[in-house]
């Protein structure tokens, strides 16, 4: 048996005292509404009601890539491309010559109860692809679609095959029972529970807000992992004590989680109903506007970029594209972090935004 | 110590203080952890005599004589005191009974629904006892650091609590929940609407009916701009 310091524990005590007082200290100082993210500079070239669609501004001569539009889907918000400037998926691309473009859904709210994936992912991203093309002069541009924002691309690029020179979905569930294939107990909750909910308890769900509120989708998340959410808070704020830079992360991360938007009931209903209960995307059956989405038709390469400890969407759900594409080239990219990690943490900043120019390089 | 109260360096001290005191008591901090388990073990066998071993079926549990489960032999009962479901006689009375037999049902379905949740923590902490039970055993002892201890916790709570999120128990009380409050919201809302329309003052409904139309016009409206954008110009030479 090792001998145990019996002075160890007290040491331990005092140490953990100290990192209390030191973080009572930063917190009095820091407010989260001074935080900054999404600094990037960019401009807006278009707007239609909420939406605005944006131009990041270029940091090299001229930029060879692209156009690429990054599409957030409506839980939570695109900043996250864009946290601090050392972990900015949106920085290392316009650094790498990448004409780069991002559309920003708004703040919806009731009154657009309405809105379904014809708003979005036909509409909106006809008129963004539009407006692009008048701004950059090129023909086509490619899609990096963001979890339901690759869902989007996916629709858009299957209604219309010519429109899009690439897709390049992160983090995106395509089939959305196969968190079934996964053996890790914690992945796949939101499945389950979305799989086991009757059709008539979603839609009472979301009528009865008009919205699924941006109040209730961050609840859902933190009960996925109650005890880590906990933590968070208390041990390993009490880690990084000593560390003001990833205080400062911390904070910048608090910030773009409490910025839930809502999601539109009409396209709620969509993603819990005919896309996490039915499977409809995967099983053909799935129509915008009545026309069915056919992901065979895609005829544009495809990246799918894939977290492997991602408990929100499962990676054999996000992988599941390859089986779905008939003419379409395919590349796959593995990071080891969850499905925010895939954007913020260290580790992704190594490999992603290379992997997405490295694409763009052989998208036309 | 000041006139304005006590400054964060006395605040340090006295917690420094504390913290030693504590773990001067030695043996004595040792003797109140083994008690706490003791009665936890208690506490855990009265829960399982009274209430049911984890489906909350016991005869003790409120859930039970709450649930419209409950209620189901006195159906009849509740259909006599309800009276006849004619359209003009007694509507409100009826609707405020019914009021009460949705808000019954929620708070029962809250009640089951907390049990759930409240064994699937008590089974994580009894997990977690054990697992600072094999590393004393183990020799690692009360000596663990308090990252290894939150460390421990933390994967032993997830699981247990990711592994009670996916019983068909638990799912079905979270939608019986849901349900229940859907139903009683939904009834207060249909109440709340009539006194608005007998106000005069605009309606939920209403609101609904015009974001909906407003939503249909600007569909329209854009089609109709891209049909005529594709139409060739006639002014045009």
């Amino acid at each position: 048996m090792p001998e145990q310091d019996p002075r160890a524990p007290l040491r331990d005590w005092v140490d953990l005292t100290r990192r209390m007082a030191v973080l009572s200290g930063q917190f009095s100082q820091s407010d989260l509404r001074a935080v900054a993210i999404a600094t990037t500079p960019k401009t807006k070239i278009a707007e239609w009601g909420k939406i605005t669609l944006s131009r990041y501004c270029p940091v090299v001569e001229s930029p060879s890539l692209g156009p690429l539009l990054i599409v957030h889907g409506l839980i939570g918000r695109q900043t996250v491309t864009d946290l601090q400037p050392d972990r900015s998926l949106v920085r290392r691309l316009i650094e790498a010559g990448v004409d780069l473009y991002v559309i920003d859904w708004g703040n919806p709210s009731r009154a657009d109860r309405c809105r379904d994936f014809t708003d979005y992912a036909d509409i909106a991203l006809s008129d963004a692809l539009d407006a692009i093309a008048e701004v950059s002069g090129a023909r086509r541009a490619a899609l990096f679609g963001i979890c339901q924002g690759g869902v989007f691309g996916l629709c858009h690029a299957a209604l219309y095959p010519e429109r899009l020179s690439g897709l390049a979905l992160a983090v995106t569930p395509v089939d959305f029972h196969a968190d079934t294939q996964d053996p890790e107990p914690t992945h796949g909750f939101l499945n389950v529970w979305a799989r086991g909910l009757p059709a008539e308890l979603i839609d009472g769900l979301v009528d009865d807000v008009g919205n699924l509120s941006g109040r209730l989708t961050g609840a859902v998340f933190e009960t996925l992992t109650p005890a880590r959410t906990f933590a968070k808070y208390t041990a390993d704020l009490f880690e990084i004590a000593d560390d003001r830079e990833a205080l400062q992360m911390f904070l910048r991360m608090e910030k773009w989680l409490a910025d839930r938007p809502d999601h539109p009931g009409a396209a709620a209903k969509q993603w819990l109903g005919d896309l996490y209960r039915e499977n409809r995307l995967v099983r053909g059956t799935f129509a915008l506007d009545g026309e069915r989405v056919d992901l065979g038709r895609i005829a544009c390469p495809v990246l799918t970029v894939i977290g492997r400890d991602d408990h929100i969407v499962p990676p054999p759900c996000a992988r599941a594209v390859k089986a779905y594409l008939r003419n379409a080239p395919y590349r796959e990219v593995e990071v080891p972090t969850g499905h925010i990690g895939v954007f913020v943490s260290r580790k992704a900043q190594q490999i992603v935004p290379p992997a997405v120019v490295s694409w763009l390089q052989g998208v036309a | 110590m000041t006139a304005a109260g006590p400054t964060d360096r006395d605040l340090l001290r006295l917690w420094l203080e504390a913290s030693e005191a504590m773990f001067s008591a030695g043996g004595k901090a040792g003797e109140a952890w083994e008690r706490s388990a003791a009665l936890f073990e208690m506490w855990s066998k009265m829960a399982r005599l009274f209430g049911g071993e984890d489906d909350g079926s016991g005869p003790f549990n409120p859930a039970q004589w709450l649930g419209p489960g409950a209620l189901d032999g006195m159906a009849d009962f509740t259909r006599w005191l309800e009276g006849p479901d004619f359209a003009d006689l007694l509507r409100c009375e009826r609707d405020a009974l019914r009021e009460s037999a949705e808000w019954l049902e929620w708070m029962a379905a809250a009640e089951r629904f907390r049990t759930l949740v409240g064994q699937a923590w008590m089974r994580a902490f009894r997990t977690f006892l054990d697992g600072l039970a094999a590393r004393e055993t183990a020799g690692e002892g009360t000596n663990a650091s308090w990252q290894a201890v939150q460390a421990l916790w933390t994967e032993i709570a997830d699981r247990e609590l990711a592994q009670a999120q996916r019983s068909e128990a638990f799912l079905a009380a979270q939608q019986r929940l849901i349900r229940s409050q859907l139903a009683l919201k939904n009834r207060l809302r249909a109440r709340l609407e009539r006194v608005a329309e007998f106000l005069g003052l605009p309606t939920r409904a209403e609101l609904d009916d015009l974001h909906q139309t407003v939503h249909a016009l600007r569909r329209e409206i854009r089609q109709m701009k891209r049909e005529r954008a594709r139409q060739p110009d006639p002014e045009r030479p």
